[in-house]
């Protein structure tokens, strides 16, 4: 357990006069991570409530190799961020406040069909009402950019290919091994499906990078997600509406 | 003996100055060093460090060695057979997965006396483990850097521990410079690192403390070794919040603190950094308010409102750090370790806005990347096709995938009963090209496919004659075919293609079969690409072929360029032409390599020379097959006419041409782990795929060939025979009719009851009880009623067409009246074998009653229908080993085989 809260406690006068504590109600967290956890035959789906439906299909991924962690901010946001490192995810999740619909990190080098999986996990639940496309992160150390980008690049065609286009536009900024190689497969595929796109190196500020996209975001609410539409040859398609 | 740590702690700390955290004369034994990422990292620290690596660990596989540039490093088993083979460390680095990680620092620290530094990479490290390690550790005398980390480095010793600071380059983040570095995240302390250079600032030691709950070389310990460390003038921080380390610092020495986390404290649950969550009192706001105390500012730095002292600044972007930074040394009167190496403004490496209207502020232009970047876009802008990372590829596929659960399996995402719907064509392109092709498509790919199926006076034909003769079985027949079509027989092909790419799609040919998109006045006969193709011949089979397409009307840029280059009736090359055709588009999408390109035309011979060995020496004769001549077999039908007559000896109706469509579909694939697939990507293993050029693709299609047969493709005739057996006695005459004159349902009680009775022998006498085939799928135990999902797709598919055919309705009565009369506790699935066979032997029915199909010949027929499905999925298994594949990595390692008595 990491965190054990009695609260309230109350005492209680025993026959002798003397009084004893009585704990009313805990609170306990679990480290997850723990194997233990398992031997204590919780029921099963205990810890699911406080999920949402996405992240529990992200969570079943988890495994030690790689970050999947997310958890939803908005679910009415129309960025969807996929974010590389805890701290690249402390300092999107900052400067983007409520236009992210997710708080992310993939980082730690996950393997080629992780990340796919989790790419269209996220894709499959936010694409149709997401504005932007974001993938950040800081110059990796042992992440390869080329693994994780063709991931995210297939995963995004697939989705294309299973639900039909949807107006996007593309903005990453990362840096690592096989960055080029790997803003390439992602270059390729936006081309491919006809979509915007910006990629910026680790020799650009993160922070702006991050802010880019937010005007993007804002671009593409007033007038930009038609005007992509048009070019994909959709029909004109009105921002969402909250909640739909 | 207890070590003495650090004065002035309560806790033992060893470190005394940053200046010995990363030393070039630490000697470092790394855990699980095998693993994946070790395995990719460790050499390059390795290298970097001046090989400080002596040895790693990795059970079961002692003996072994990770090659690095600076000579291999040997691996053994545990760390005391290192010891005893005569290896020192004072340093361990654990890459062990999370559950192993307590055990690894234990055995670390019991069996080696002079340990001095364990850094644990390994993120999910159990809480409850990370308290033990600790206890341990500070019991032994050993600083403990992470879990969850990225390591240590030190840009002036030119030495990194564990972890991959500065990633696959370390030389370009870690430069020699003064600020030391202290990073709760692993990729920040990198990032920071680059953002210090481009600003002109160096650095000391780095150091990724990891960010879980405990922290066991944290803030307090980093605080006492900087100031001790006469390189370090000035530190940067990047503290997230969680935990209560950063309480209480103090700084002799000017530091920037980049504190983040205020946003995240809505959040309830930690994401990323498993300790990155705020409890009571040790949120971003404190942990603010605890530098700016310690560095003596009343306020955050911004380049808005820059808020400094002498002792330093707090921000909260990690962007703001180097102008802080100047800002502090500027006002010490203390200079920059080096000139500005860049920037920090946006710089879009590749961009591309589709046409749209962008506002000025994001149509930022597209500006060329630093060296080596620039370099690497320039070649990668120069690369035609797809670049495929590879990998094992036993058991696994790029091309094919079988979902368990509905039994579904699809090619390049293509579900086999949507193929079901395709053409013969569209799917042999698809298994190739990634993507099914449209009409023009198949017209080139018929061309293309029938040109080599009359192999009259090919040697092809002699050999699959000669086995057939043997008594060979089908597959065996095709595989000595193919075994002729060797890599001599298409290099010219395969050479043109490599000359259209080198020609066309430099100038900027985006679509092969628009013959307006390219001047071919322009094309010069006297270009380099083309001198490698050799002398022109003229064939009659490239003058079929060549008018055949003109008959088709289908116009390619490059057929033509044949005509002007005066080579338009080579069949070779109008072979690669045709390949070229097909392939330009999901090429220059980079959707296929140029490797799938250029073996395009090796993969249509081999299909066509297959589909020509699996008809009979017969029916082959001078410009003639099966009765067509050669510019009617190109010029007009489809290859799944061919198939038919190839098949039955007769011509298709529309119902037959679905049908066999259908079938075809339906065969394609179940997966990598099929014996033919397995077959397939073994030939392309043992060739090597990482020498591409080498792997022979008629051989690879041999192994598939050889590891189809009578239980695996052959098995198709059990279904038939069974049917023949139960139903010819009845005179079923027309098994497309509606209604039949026999009971269908009557037939199959009886059959029914005869079973019961002869398993109920069976089992009192023991012996094995027959399955009857096509029904007792074991998947699909357990459900009252068992339906599978691809026989109920064929069934509504062919009910919605008004066809019937009795041999699968046949079928669903028998899974009925067996359940009903109680010999199944279940009504069990009618399975895809089942339908194969209703759907075959009911196109072969008539012939059958008419005396012209002999059991053998229905028997061959079953097996070559497969063979024909097959093809296509072993192919892309084929395609995919060779772009994506390892030399030899479909073998098993001896430690995992056994032997038997």
């Amino acid at each position: 357990m990491k965190l054990l809260e009695l609260n309230p406690i109350r005492m209680r006068p025993e026959g002798n006069g003397r009084l004893t504590p009585v704990a009313c109600d805990f609170k306990g967290e679990f480290d997850q991570d723990d194997p233990r956890v398992a031997r204590l035959d919780l029921p099963h789906g205990l810890f699911d409530s406080g999920y949402s439906p996405f992240e529990q299909e992200v969570n079943r991924l988890r495994t030690y190799q790689g970050q999947s962690d997310v958890y939803v901010i908005n679910t009415d946001g129309d960025l969807l961020p996929l974010t590389f490192g805890g701290g690249a995810n402390s300092l999107v999740t900052e400067l983007l406040g409520d236009d992210a619909s997710i708080s992310s990190d993939f980082g730690g080098n996950p393997p080629y069909e992780k990340m796919r999986e989790v790419a269209a996990i996220c894709l499959r639940h936010f694409l149709r009402q997401t504005n932007v496309l974001f993938v950040i992160g800081g110059k990796a150390n042992n992440t390869d950019i080329f693994e994780t980008f063709r991931a995210i690049a297939d995963a995004l065609r697939d989705e294309f290919a299973r639900r039909g286009p949807t107006p996007l536009y593309v903005v990453a900024g990362r840096g690592g091994p096989n960055v080029i190689r790997g803003m390439g497969v992602l270059r390729d595929t936006c081309e491919a499906l006809g979509l915007p796109y910006r990629f910026f190196g680790f020799d650009s500020d993160m922070s702006r990078v991050v802010e880019h996209a937010r005007l993007v975001g804002d671009w593409m609410r007033s007038g930009g997600r038609a005007q992509v539409a048009r070019s994909l040859g959709l029909s004109l398609q009105p921002v969402p509406a909250p909640g739909a | 003996m207890v070590r003495q740590g650090q004065p002035g702690f309560k806790y033992y700390v060893g470190i005394g100055s940053l200046d010995e955290i990363a030393t070039r004369g630490d000697r470092v034994c790394v855990l699980n060093i095998l693993g994946n990422e070790s395995r990719s990292v460790t050499p390059v620290s390795h290298a970097f460090s001046g090989g400080n690596v002596v040895f790693g660990t990795s059970p079961g596989r002692g003996g072994e060695v990770l090659e690095t540039e600076v000579g291999p490093i040997p691996v053994f088993d545990n760390v005391r057979d290192g010891l005893d083979a005569g290896h020192r460390f004072d340093t361990g680095v654990v890459y062990l997965p999370p559950a192993a990680v307590r055990h690894g620092v234990y055995e670390l620290i019991r069996v080696d006396p002079d340990l001095r530094k364990v850094v644990i990479i390994t993120e999910k490290v159990p809480v409850h483990d990370a308290r033990a390690i600790r206890a341990v550790a500070q019991q032994a005398g050993v600083d403990v850097f992470g879990a969850n980390c990225l390591g240590v480095a030190d840009s002036w010793n030119r030495v990194r521990i564990g972890g991959a600071l500065g990633g696959d380059r370390p030389d370009e983040a870690l430069r020699k410079g003064s600020v030391a570095v202290y990073s709760n995240s692993g990729n920040f302390t990198t990032t920071i690192a680059s953002y210090l250079a481009m600003a002109g600032w160096g650095t000391t030691t780095l150091i990724s403390s990891g960010k879980d709950h405990y922290i066991h070389y944290a803030s307090p310990e980093w605080a006492y070794a900087f100031e001790r460390d006469p390189r370090s003038r000035a530190a940067v921080m990047y503290v997230e919040p969680g935990g209560d380390y950063e309480e209480e610092l103090a700084f002799t020495k000017p530091v920037v603190a980049c504190v983040v986390g205020r946003w995240k404290e809505k959040l309830t649950r930690s994401v990323g950094h498993a300790g990155a969550i705020a409890g009571s009192g040790n949120s971003a706001r404190d942990k603010e308010r605890w530098m700016m105390e310690a560095l003596g500012v009343d306020g955050v730095f911004t380049p808005e409102r820059p808020v400094f002292g002498a002792g330093g600044a707090v921000v909260t972007n990690i962007a703001h750090i180097p102008a802080a930074l100047d800002a502090v040394m500027a006002l010490r009167g203390e200079d920059r370790d080096f000139e500005p190496q860049g920037s920090l403004e946006l710089k879009p490496w590749f961009g591309n806005a589709q046409g749209l209207d962008l506002p000025d502020s994001l149509a930022i232009p597209v500006v060329e990347a630093m060296e080596p970047y620039r370099d690497q876009i320039e070649r990668l802008n120069r690369q035609v096709g797809a670049i495929f990372a590879r990998q094992n590829l036993k058991d696994a596929s790029g091309a094919t995938r079988m979902d368990p659960g509905t039994g579904v399996s699809s090619l390049h995402g293509v579900p086999v009963l949507d193929a079901g719907l395709a053409s013969f064509e569209s799917n042999l392109c698809l298994a190739l090209l990634r993507e099914p092709t449209g009409a023009e498509g198949d017209h080139l790919t018929h061309v293309g496919v029938a040109a080599w199926a009359g192999l009259h006076g090919d040697p092809a034909l002699a050999a699959a004659a000669a086995a057939r003769e043997a008594g060979s079985s089908p597959s065996l027949v095709l595989a000595a075919a193919a075994a002729l079509v060797g890599p001599a027989r298409t290099e010219r092909a395969r050479a043109a293609v490599d000359a259209f790419i080198d020609v066309f799609a430099f100038a900027g040919l985006k679509d092969p079969l628009d013959g307006s998109a390219m001047d071919l006045d322009a094309v010069d006969s006297d270009a380099a690409p083309w001198s490698t193709l050799g002398p022109v011949r003229a064939t009659d089979r490239g003058r079929a072929m060549a008018e055949a397409l003109e008959a088709r009307a289908v116009r390619s840029v490059f057929v033509d360029a044949l005509g002007r280059l005066g080579a338009g009736h080579d069949e070779d090359l109008l072979l690669g032409a045709i390949a070229a055709t097909l392939a330009w588009r999901p090429l220059l999408r980079r959707r296929i390599s140029r490797t799938t390109a250029r073996n395009l035309p090796w993969f249509l011979r081999l299909y066509g020379t297959l589909l020509g060995a699996s008809i009979r020496p017969e029916d082959h004769g001078p410009g003639r097959l099966l009765g067509w001549d050669t510019d009617e077999l190109l010029g007009s039908g489809s290859l799944i006419d061919l198939a038919f007559r190839a098949l039955t000896g007769a011509d298709p109706t529309d119902e037959h041409r679905v049908a066999l469509r259908m079938l075809l579909g339906l065969l394609v694939t179940n997966g990598p782990g099929t014996i033919s697939a397995q077959g397939a990507k073994g030939a392309v293993s043992a060739d090597g795929p990482e020498s591409p050029d080498r792997v022979q693709i008629n051989k690879a299609m041999v192994g598939f060939l050889s590891h189809s047969g009578y239980s695996h493709g052959g098995n198709g005739y059990e279904g038939i025979r069974f049917l023949i057996d139960v139903l010819e006695p009845t005179g079923l005459v027309d098994p497309g009719a509606a209604e039949t004159d026999v009971d269908l349902r009557e037939v199959a009680r009886e059959y029914a009851l005869r079973f019961a009775a002869e398993k109920a022998r069976a089992k009192a006498v023991g012996d094995p009880v027959q399955a009857i085939p096509g029904i007792n799928h074991p998947v699909y135990r357990g459900e009252p009623v068992n339906l599978e999902p691809r026989e109920v797709f064929i069934a509504d598919f062919f009910a919605k067409r008004g066809e019937h055919n009795a041999f699968h309705r046949f079928y669903k009565h028998l899974v009925e009246v067996l359940y009903e009369e109680g010999v199944t506790r279940n009504v069990f699935a009618v399975n895809i074998d089942a339908v194969i066979s209703s759907l075959l032997l009911k196109m072969m029915w008539p012939r059958h009653r008419a005396g012209d199909l002999d059991e053998g010949r229905l028997e061959e027929a079953a097996f070559v229908v497969f063979l024909y499905g097959r093809m296509i999925g072993c192919a892309a298994e084929i395609d995919d080993h060779i772009n994506r594949g390892r030399n030899m990595d479909t073998r098993t390692p001896a430690s995992r085989c056994r032997a038997v008595t």
